[in-house]
């Protein structure tokens, strides 16, 4: 049976018009995500993985090799049963840092654009002499349809069909986080007809040729030899090195690693993948026996390869070669979209950008655009140089039929530096290059150029490269037992740089890259103005709003401990454009740090606190519980009822706890890393003035805040790293407040108490001058004509008010509630408070047989609130009144210390028992009858004068007692 | 029963026997893991799971399914419990969220 080319070709064009379709559909949403996005799809897109070498070509590695074609897939199988520790891993990796293609990651891990470009190079060496197979493979079995010459044209139809789908639903995006959901739906399609076309073919041959199951069965008992055929390789033949070669390719090939990990929407998709895959594989494949035989049996006279197709044209349907034709157009149309694609972010990030770097773009061209048609461009130059090769490869015959094999061992010599990547922390740039570059050189004199001089397209006239030639696997084993070896010993003469140890430390996930020094920039609109300088204005602000929006922030909340974190993410956004080490270079450049400058301690903090919470459930063994430890420190510091501040060494807040938040009203979030000058008054003010203060405490501060007095307690204190450094200070703020509310209601209530004990004697001095004035009334009214005494009486009258009116004056000042911290502390005269205090007392009753001696000098001025400290003296002299017997005298001193002042009140009382003496301060205690002493007084004497800064004794002398006040001394300023 | 039975029953009893022992030797007796803890549990159950497929997959195991007169369809069998193995393996982490 044969077809005419026009038939293939119309079916071609609608088979690729149909993936176009379903790409678009994918794209626009006509297929819901939840189907597009489905891991089972995700599996099927890695089924890019069997090509038309599997497709077509494991019937005849079965034939030549048995079940080691098997060995293929299993080291597959094996990749993804280990995904947990393998690929899982690399897949954090690549979404991490935005890695779009396997030099991405070797560049990134080994902190080298050397390193990248040698991948790319090796990659596109081994890959493109593969990628012209597949257009061989189209051209052959066309050439078997149709019975007719090769038709050039077809295979040119092919690649430009092929580069127009890659270019639409391939390089849609330039960044590996937009995701290209229809090209995978589209190759998961194109798996789909390969595994059902496999599977019909393989049905065909059990039931379309041997007549069923048992047929088959009777045919391997008549023929033995075909089934031992297959055994006798796996145990002779080289299994493990297949095994070990499609193990690496699992993930390796520029095409596994662009749909493991490039494409993957859903990290969970792996988990299905790493059971679902190896069943697709085992699926695909359990076919190819029942085919091999058929074909043998039928004597098909064509080489086996192509008895997939050559069993179907055996048949007289027309519909089975039909699908075989589409299943191995599936094949070689998907290996060369995805491999293309993950070749041109290659070339684009390690070859293209590198070669043209420092972008030189005008801020009027798009550098998405310029990188979107960059991509484009490549994309077609490797699709030309693909087809390139499969003209060669026509010019020289069947020359290159081993390539697939030889392209798994090139990629296998990343395998060590994958190894490194994930297992090995030492593993250094050094090694990695001399290893690639070592077991590159042996792959190449003993594969590659033995293979292409065999073909005649290369020839070495005074070399018998021939020679060289060995087989594929030891070809394998030899080159990287070499690349392990350089890589190992080049890792240890050569370690690793600082810059590639922190690299190396986030993968492996020991920590995280930490910007080291300060970023210049000061605001978001500098980092705006720099970038702008090379990737333009529009770019430069839309990569900026990414970033905020990847960080969780807006222009409104980003701050100066925000910038660190943000030119990170700018730079792992730019990696995903430009490729890791572009991007680094972009942002060292244009988003500098300065290095000399220490870090802020705020900025790192953030910066590590954010890494942290993303990264905490990752922490293993002794870094967990350290990090347990530290969270329970953490929330210590923020549910102690006392504020704590702890501010850097350049003045930006690094921690504020929740009782600060209470106290200040100020969320903890909007003000950790903010510079101290931004905050609120007064609270800015207060904790400025005490830093830059030389008191390690300051208490009893009063101060205003929202209309409400507070009074508060200040304490600091150096943090240090260590003995020499000062990192920052720590401040605690203790709020008196309430507290010095209620003992301002005790003490008024007090001095209601003391006015209360003073009634009598009120009513005494007030009865007294109105009994005065009573009379001096009568005598006027008896004289009303005697000016003399008119004028006498009046001024005896005007006297005697003005006593009633200053009796009473004191009292209402003495009495009335306190605002003591409405205003602050005055000079007062000494003398003066000590004689409005006697003139109170002398109210008493009792004091009207004492004698007050004030002896204090007129010119000693203390400093405090008047009232308060009147109160003060009110309660000594009431209690040395009490204490004095009748005719007693009670003297007050007064002597300057320094910058204090002791005043004495002495009295010739009973004095004070020895036992009491320790206790008389104590609130409540009293020695007076019940009812007749709150035991408030001396206590509340005691803290009004703590709370000036002074201090109280007493001391029991021969005769009665003495108390003692200190109190701060007050210069006034003399012109 | 067949010889191809016989040979498959007695390599399920050689990889349950080596499956027990690798699971004394390296959770029990401690050869890879100084100590097993949640984070590390993960990783225990995956190499355990691909040491096993690796000795089902290399000599001299395979020897013993490879015979000429073995089953064509045997070397797919032994593929199809790495298969379920695995799906196990994703099964379990899951259930244990590990």
């Amino acid at each position: 049976m044969h077809f005419e080319l026009w038939q293939l070709f119309l079916v071609s064009i609608l088979y690729l018009g149909l993936l176009f379709l379903i790409a678009t559909a994918t794209d626009r949403h006509w297929i819901p995500p939840s189907i597009a996005q489905h891991p089972l799809v995700y599996t099927l897109s890695l089924g890019v993985y069997a090509t038309s070498w599997s497709f077509y070509g494991s019937v005849g590695f079965a034939q030549k090799q048995g079940f080691s074609f098997l060995a293929i897939y299993l080291g597959a199988t094996i990749a993804f049963v280990a995904s947990p520790i393998l690929l899982r891993p690399i897949l954090k990796l690549t979404e991490s840092y935005r890695l779009a293609s396997l030099a991405d990651l070797f560049a990134f891990r080994y902190h080298s654009q050397t390193a990248g470009v040698l991948v790319t190079i090796f990659m596109l060496a081994g890959t493109l002499p593969y990628m012209s197979l597949q257009i061989q493979a189209i051209t052959n079995t066309l050439q078997i349809m149709t019975q007719s010459a090769q038709n050039g044209h077809m295979a040119l139809g092919f690649c430009v069909t092929i580069g127009l789908f890659s270019i639409l639903f391939g390089a849609r995006h330039i960044s590996p986080r937009e995701k290209h959901h229809g090209l995978v739906v589209a190759i998961a399609f194109e798996s789909l007809v390969k595994l059902v076309t496999l599977l019909t073919v393989g049905l065909f041959a059990i039931f379309g040729i041997f007549g069923g199951f048992f047929e088959l069965n009777q045919y391997l008992e008549l023929n033995p030899e075909a089934s031992a055929a297959l055994f006798k390789p796996v145990r002779e033949g080289p299994w493990a090195t297949l095994m070990m070669l499609s193990f690496a390719s699992a993930f390796l090939l520029p095409r596994q690693f662009h749909m493991i990990f490039v494409e993957n929407t859903n990290p969970k998709a792996l988990n299905t993948a790493s059971w679902a895959f190896p069943l697709f594989l085992l699926l695909l494949n359990i076919s190819i026996p029942p085919i091999l035989w058929a074909g043998e049996s039928l004597n098909l006279g064509i080489p086996a390869d192509l008895y997939v197709l050559g069993i179907t044209l055996d048949s007289s349907s027309k519909v089975l070669p039909m699908l075989t034709f589409l299943g191995g157009l599936s094949a070689a149309s998907a290996m060369i979209i995805v491999t293309t694609l993950a070749l041109a972010s290659m070339c684009m990030n390690h070859i293209v950008l590198p070669a043209s770097f420092p972008l030189r773009l005008s801020i009027g061209i798009n550098m998405y655009q310029w990188l979107l048609w960059g991509r484009r461009l490549v994309i077609v130059l490797i699709i030309a140089a693909g087809y390139s090769f499969y003209l060669v490869q026509q010019q020289y015959n069947q020359g290159l039929v081993g390539l697939g094999l030889i392209s798994f061992v090139a990629v296998a010599q990343c395998l060590p530096g994958i190894v490194g990547l994930l297992y090995w922390q030492r593993a250094s740039k050094a090694g990695f290059i001399a290893g690639l570059l070592t077991g590159g050189f042996i792959w190449a004199i003993t594969l590659l150029l033995p293979l292409f001089e065999r073909a005649g397209i290369i020839a070495f006239p005074f070399l018998n490269i021939p020679n060289l030639a060995i087989s594929t696997t030891d070809s394998a084993l030899w080159s990287l037992a070499f690349n392990g070896l350089a890589f190992v010993l080049f890792s240890f003469m050569l370690p690793q740089s600082k810059e590639e140890r922190e690299v190396s430390n986030a993968c492996f996930r020991k920590g995280f890259l930490v910007p080291q020094g300060k970023v210049r920039a000061t605001s978001i609109n500098e980092f705006e103005h720099q970038l702008a300088k090379i990737i333009g204005t529009d770019i430069a602000r839309s990569e900026i709003k990414r970033a905020l929006s990847d960080l969780g922030l807006d222009h409104k909340t980003v701050n100066m401990a925000s910038l660190p974190l943000l030119r990170e993410q700018i730079n792992r956004n730019l990696s995903g454009l430009v490729g890791p080490v572009l991007s680094r270079m972009i942002v060292n450049q244009h988003l500098q740090i300065d290095r000399a400058t220490k870090s802020a301690l705020a900025d790192t903090i953030q910066f590590v606190e954010s890494k942290n919470e993303k990264t905490r459930s990752k922490l293993e063994g002794v870094s967990s519980e350290l990090d347990t430890l530290r969270k329970f420190h953490f929330q210590v510091l923020q549910d102690l009822p006392l504020g704590v501040v702890s501010v850097s060494e350049n003045n930006h807040i690094l921690s504020w706890n929740n009782a600060m938040a209470r106290l200040t009203g100020i969320d903890q979030k909007s003000i950790v890393g903010q510079p101290i000058d931004n905050i609120e008054q007064p609270w800015q003010k207060i904790l400025t003035s005490f830093i830059s203060n030389k008191n390690f405490q300051i208490r009893e501060l009063k101060a205003i805040i929202n209309s409400d007095s507070y009074v508060l307690n200040l304490f600091k204190a150096v943090v240090s790293h260590d003995q020499k450094q000062r990192s920052g200070i720590v401040i605690l703020i203790e709020d008196h407040s309430q507290r010095y509310s209620l003992e301002e209601k005790l003490a008024h209530s007090e001095r209601l108490a003391s006015i209360g004990q003073l009634a009598t004697g009120v009513a005494h001095e007030i009865g007294n001058p109105v009994t005065g004035i009573a009379c001096l009334a009568q005598d006027l009214q008896s004289e009303p004509n005697n000016s003399i005494i008119l004028q006498q009486g009046l001024d005896q009258i005007l006297k005697q008010t003005n006593r009633i009116d200053n009796i009473v004056r004191s009292l209402v000042n003495f009495s009335h509630t306190d605002r003591y911290h409405d205003h602050s502390a005055d000079s007062l005269s000494l003398r003066d408070t000590i004689d409005q205090a006697i003139q109170l007392i002398s109210l008493n009753h009792l004091s009207q047989s004492l004698t007050y001696d004030n002896q204090c000098d007129g010119t000693i001025y203390i400093l405090g609130y008047s009232q308060k400290l009147i109160q003060v003296f009110v309660n000594l002299l009431s209690n040395a009144t009490d204490a004095s017997s009748q005719g007693g005298k009670i003297e007050i001193q007064a002597f300057l210390n320094g910058q204090t002042v002791n005043t004495i009140v002495r009295d010739y009382g009973k004095g004070i028992r020895k036992d009491h003496l320790a206790k008389i301060f104590d609130p409540f205690f009293t020695t007076k009858p019940i009812g007749e002493g709150t035991g408030l007084g001396l206590s509340l004497t005691y803290n009004i004068i703590q709370e000036h800064g002074g201090s109280i004794s007493v001391s029991n002398k021969e005769e009665g007692c003495q108390f003692e006040v200190s109190l701060p001394r007050f210069k006034p300023i003399r012109n | 029963m067949t010889c191809d039975g016989r040979r498959v029953l007695i390599l399920i009893d050689v990889i349950v026997t080596i499956g027990n022992t690798l699971s004394v030797d390296l959770i029990s007796v401690n050869i890879l893991v100084p100590r097993s803890t949640p984070e590390t549990r993960p990783n225990e159950i995956t190499i355990i799971v691909v040491l096993i497929a690796l000795l089902l997959l290399l000599p001299p195991i395979v020897v013993l399914w490879s015979f000429n007169d073995s089953y064509w369809l045997v070397p797919y069998l032994i593929w199809s419990i790495i298969i379920l193995l695995s799906y196990w393996l994703q099964r379990h982490l899951k259930k244990h969220a590990l």
